[in-house]
């Protein structure tokens, strides 16, 4: 309760922060705000685009993909009058309908619709979706804590795994992405329910036999009276993770991670009903999504993606899906594409949680190898791998915030410096304690300064990174 | 130290920040005669920036654009020979619409120019617009802030006042750390 109690402060202290710089940050470089406020609207003497929090504040929040998902609420009030343009797809429809949906239900229907649209609706909305998305962010970071101690509970104390939750779910709130969870981008919503399903995936394992002299190995397995929690719970947010953000796709990794780990301990049955079955619903959810819905909404008339159908019989199963389509055309996204001069800057931008993450993945593989966290480095491998070659690197800031693994590996590492600092100092001779620190000093045989070095940067980094970004996002300057 | 690397690509950055904003930097040729814009040249179809006891002037043009390419010219007036200025053009991210081929032209004195003539050269900058999403419509009403913004020390003095900010704001963060080791907080938690 004090840990909430702290955190909840923690949060506060922190947005209030950022709201402040958002606040006194000056002017915006792009100046297309106001623009889009017009479109959107039949505000053209800027009588309430202009008024005192409007211009100060509001209208700061409206810089890069926030113009997307406003544009797309405001779409969903009155989808006859509004065209949605193809590009538009790339940014999620369940998050716009979200919002909307509960600025419905908590101000009822607005009459005005279409180009009459009244600006108090948009800037409505502006609000729901700002209290909505900090909502979903705070949420989420209580559910990490519960995540983490779910994870390494199997590894180590109660004791320690709740240390490293607290600070898991403190640096969560800091994380790199936090600089852009002051408008209404569609991140918290994916993260929240990545770790949704993580925590019932987890509750679903079974990872400790105890025999009758009280000995416990480490085994996996899932419970059987947990299949709705598995199938239905995990895959579920999954899905619901992946629609909202296509690249949670990647949180298929656990299932099937989780099918070799049956297969090879021959349990055949679960196999299919638990990892198997939970894989299918979320590649069908995402065929449905990406190929079937875009296909018949856009085609044959509008050529181009639509001609590139695999099989005739199934003429929505196209080479790329819609949403690589529209990336690849509109965004220039594709293999080495981003790797010129002009974006070493970006790649700069990036190179904090690469590194962070690069050292994750080694620090839970080969100095403190962890089964459990195995499915997690696989996704935060392949991840990299499409953000560095592929995507627009400097979106590394705010997509990886559904993987928490550099997250982990801070406060694992963390803890053990702590844990090693205690036990120098202390000459306490409890036996629980000393199996403990037995265990730890072993393991820090092999750890290396390095770590030390770079979480140490990664630290100071986000200390700077967080506010700038907050004052580049409110001055609507890159980068996005 | 981390903070000034930063800053420096960050100001790097800008001048290749892509999406809804395109720039582009201008200035007089060294020939280009000084005197004194007085004339009117008569009714019009372009629109006119001028830098006319500012060091910045916006416009919102407001061109139909169908699905052929449109070339768009603005007369810039007021210039001051070997001073530079971004010329930046914003649309909102929600007009499919992309906007390329910026340039500069000169147009000679006493040259007819979109039904006009004046006794003075004069500084166009030019740029094509086209549509770029699906749907094609046909004519497509957007909406573009044009500026431009006389450029000192390699920086639009428009941007000073946030660059000020962006630098006490970091000198504010460095002093917290310094006198309320915030790192080390953070790792104690």
């Amino acid at each position: 309760m004090v840990f909430i109690v702290k955190l909840t402060w923690f949060f506060l202290l922190i947005k209030a922060l950022q709201y402040s710089l958002v606040y006194f940050s000056p002017s915006q470089f792009d100046t297309s705000t106001e623009l889009l406020l017009k479109q959107l609207t039949n505000d053209t003497d800027h009588q309430l685009i202009d008024t005192y929090w409007n211009s100060n504040f509001y209208n700061k929040l409206l810089s890069w993909d926030s113009v997307f998902f406003l544009k797309a609420i405001v779409h969903e009030k009155s989808p006859n009058d509004i065209i949605k343009f193809e590009h538009e797809y790339a940014f999620s429809n369940i998050w716009s309908k979200l919002i909307y949906v509960i600025d419905l239900y908590i101000h009822g229907p607005l009459s005005i619709t279409g180009k009459d649209m009244d600006i108090n609706y948009v800037y409505r909305v502006i609000k729901v979706g700002l209290v909505v998305g900090n909502i979903i962010f705070y949420l989420s970071s209580i559910l990490l804590y519960y995540l983490t101690i779910l994870t390494f509970s199997n590894h180590s104390t109660d004791l320690k795994s709740k240390k490293i939750a607290e600070k898991t779910a403190f640096l969560f709130i800091i994380s790199s992405v936090s600089g852009f969870i002051i408008s209404i981008y569609s991140e918290p919503l994916s993260f929240m329910f990545a770790f949704i399903g993580l925590i019932t995936r987890e509750l679903s394992l079974n990872n400790r036999d105890t025999d009758k002299n009280g000995n416990t190995t480490e085994l996996f397995d899932l419970k059987l009276y947990c299949w709705p929690l598995y199938v239905i719970a995990t895959s579920l947010s999954f899905i619901i993770a992946m629609w909202n953000r296509t690249n949670c796709i990647f949180l298929g990794i656990y299932f099937l991670f989780d099918v070799f780990q049956l297969l090879y301990s021959r349990k055949f049955y679960k196999m299919i009903f638990f990892p198997l079955l939970s894989g299918i619903l979320l590649f069908t959810a995402f065929i449905y999504k990406e190929y079937y819905v875009a296909y018949y909404q856009f085609c044959p008339e509008r050529g181009e993606w639509c001609t590139t159908s695999i099989i005739d019989k199934v003429p929505f199963l196209t080479k790329q899906s819609f949403y690589n389509f529209i990336q690849t055309k509109y965004w220039n996204i594709g293999f080495l594409n981003y790797w010129t001069l002009n974006n070493i800057p970006n790649f700069l931008f990036a190179l904090p949680n690469i590194i962070i993450l690069i050292t994750a993945t080694i620090y839970f593989t080969k100095k403190y190898p962890t089964r459990h966290i195995t499915p997690t480095i696989w996704i935060t491998r392949c991840f990299l791998l499409v953000l560095i070659f592929f995507a627009h690197v400097q979106i590394i800031n705010r997509v990886f915030s559904f993987i928490p693994i550099h997250l982990w590996f801070i406060s694992d590492k963390l803890y053990r410096n702590e844990y090693l600092m205690f036990t120098k100092k202390t000459d306490v001779c409890h036996e629980k304690l000393e199996v403990e620190r037995d265990g730890i000093k072993n393991m820090n045989r092999f750890t290396s300064d390095s770590d030390d070095k770079i979480i140490k940067f990664y630290l100071y980094w986000l200390l700077f990174w967080v506010p700038l970004q907050t004052i580049f996002f409110a001055s609507f300057l890159p980068p996005a | 130290m981390l903070s000034y690397t930063y800053f420096a690509l960050w100001v790097w950055c800008l001048h290749i920040v892509a999406g809804n904003t395109e720039t582009f930097l201008v200035s007089l040729p060294a020939d280009y005669p000084i005197f004194k814009y007085v004339g009117d040249v008569g009714a019009h179809d372009y629109h006119v920036l001028s830098l006319n006891n500012t060091n910045n002037d916006k416009i919102t043009i407001n061109p139909i654009v169908s699905a052929r390419t449109v070339t768009h010219y603005i007369e810039l007036q007021s210039l001051k020979k070997f001073e530079s200025y971004m010329v930046k053009t914003c649309w909102s991210a929600v007009s499919p619409i992309s906007i390329h081929n910026m340039d500069t032209m000169i147009v000679p004195p006493l040259q007819d120019f979109m039904g006009t003539t004046s006794e003075h050269p004069r500084f166009f900058i030019a740029f094509d617009i086209t549509q770029d999403s699906y749907p094609t419509i046909d004519m497509l009403e957007s909406l573009i802030n044009v500026s431009v913004t006389n450029v000192k020390l390699g920086i639009p003095v428009d941007l000073y006042s946030t660059i000020i900010y962006i630098l006490f704001t970091c000198g504010f963060v460095f002093a917290l750390e310094r006198y309320l080791n915030l790192v080390a907080r953070i790792t104690t938690i």
